[in-house]
């Protein structure tokens, strides 16, 4: 079997910078995000006060070659404020995304419309990827909100798809879909300017 | 209050606009208060005042003014 790269990650949009996250980012304040209820319902993970020690077994759990965990820092501050974890099918040449934005204070900045465009273009161009998947449950409205705003297609709703964290019910989930011919129809349609997307990152 | 006054109020409550704001052009992607937090409170306003929860077809449908006035119309029968 074709052995998949380790990736390090590092991008650079106009907020913000996007990277790899190592054991070296574990941090009390991503321990508070994982043990949130709130945050970890919206992506279906059942809430968990860790130890640091455990943060960092968990982030070194991530092999960064087909799961990828990538961190969200502000690039004026350096602050920390949410994460991507990403999962690639090699095999098929489609990964899918999954994000946390723990700061609240960056919720409805379109920080999520601006990192994911960056990671969008990453995975296209380096990833050897060709189409990505993402599956906001159905009562995540910002997800959902998010997907459509940045173009991507609905591919399905799923009625009581998932199990819930808790184990008690099951949740409908949609199916959003970015293929990469239809990103780059999306970028070379400017719709950057219109603040549907924002600028453009640089790797 | 017609479905088109009512989808009006609700939406600039939602995007924090004055009703005059909203219009026929304000949609996803265009309208730059339409965010991810504004989006949610619109959803929320709707199903508070329809008294249900909107199904998955009409929550993904929204993305205008119109479409928030067809929802209003369509749980109304």
């Amino acid at each position: 079997m074709r052995q998949v790269k380790k990736r390090n990650i590092r991008l650079k949009t106009d907020r913000f910078v996007i990277r790899t996250l190592r054991d070296t980012h574990a941090s009390e304040v991503m321990v508070s995000w994982l043990a949130d209820a709130e945050l970890m319902k919206n992506v279906n993970h059942k809430p968990r006060r860790m130890s640091l020690l455990q943060l960092r077994r968990y982030i070194s759990s991530y092999d960064q070659a087909t799961s990828l965990l990538v961190g969200v820092f502000d690039a004026a501050s350096e602050k920390h404020v949410g994460y991507y974890f990403i999962d690639i099918n090699p095999t098929q040449r489609r990964a899918t995304f999954n994000v946390v934005i723990g700061d609240r204070d960056y919720w409805g900045k379109r920080t999520v419309l601006e990192t994911r465009a960056a990671l969008m273009d990453y995975m296209f161009q380096h990833g050897a990827v060709e189409k990505l998947i993402g599956g906001p449950l159905a009562r995540n409205f910002p997800a959902v909100f998010n997907y459509k705003a940045q173009g991507w297609k609905l591919e399905g709703l799923m009625k009581s798809h998932v199990l819930s964290a808790s184990g008690t019910d099951r949740i409908d989930q949609y199916q959003f879909a970015m293929l990469k011919e239809d990103w780059q129809v999306i970028k070379s349609a400017g719709m950057q300017q219109n603040g549907l997307i924002d600028k453009e990152a640089t790797a | 209050m017609s479905n088109a006054e009512k989808a009006r109020e609700l939406l600039a409550g939602a995007l924090k606009l004055p009703e005059q704001e909203v219009d026929g052009s304000t949609m996803i992607g265009v309208t730059q208060q339409w965010d991810s937090l504004a989006h949610m409170r619109l959803i929320l306003a709707l199903e508070e005042a329809l008294g249900s929860e909107l199904g998955m077809e009409a929550v993904v449908n929204i993305a205008s003014l119109s479409d928030v006035e067809t929802t209003l119309a369509n749980a109304k029968g």
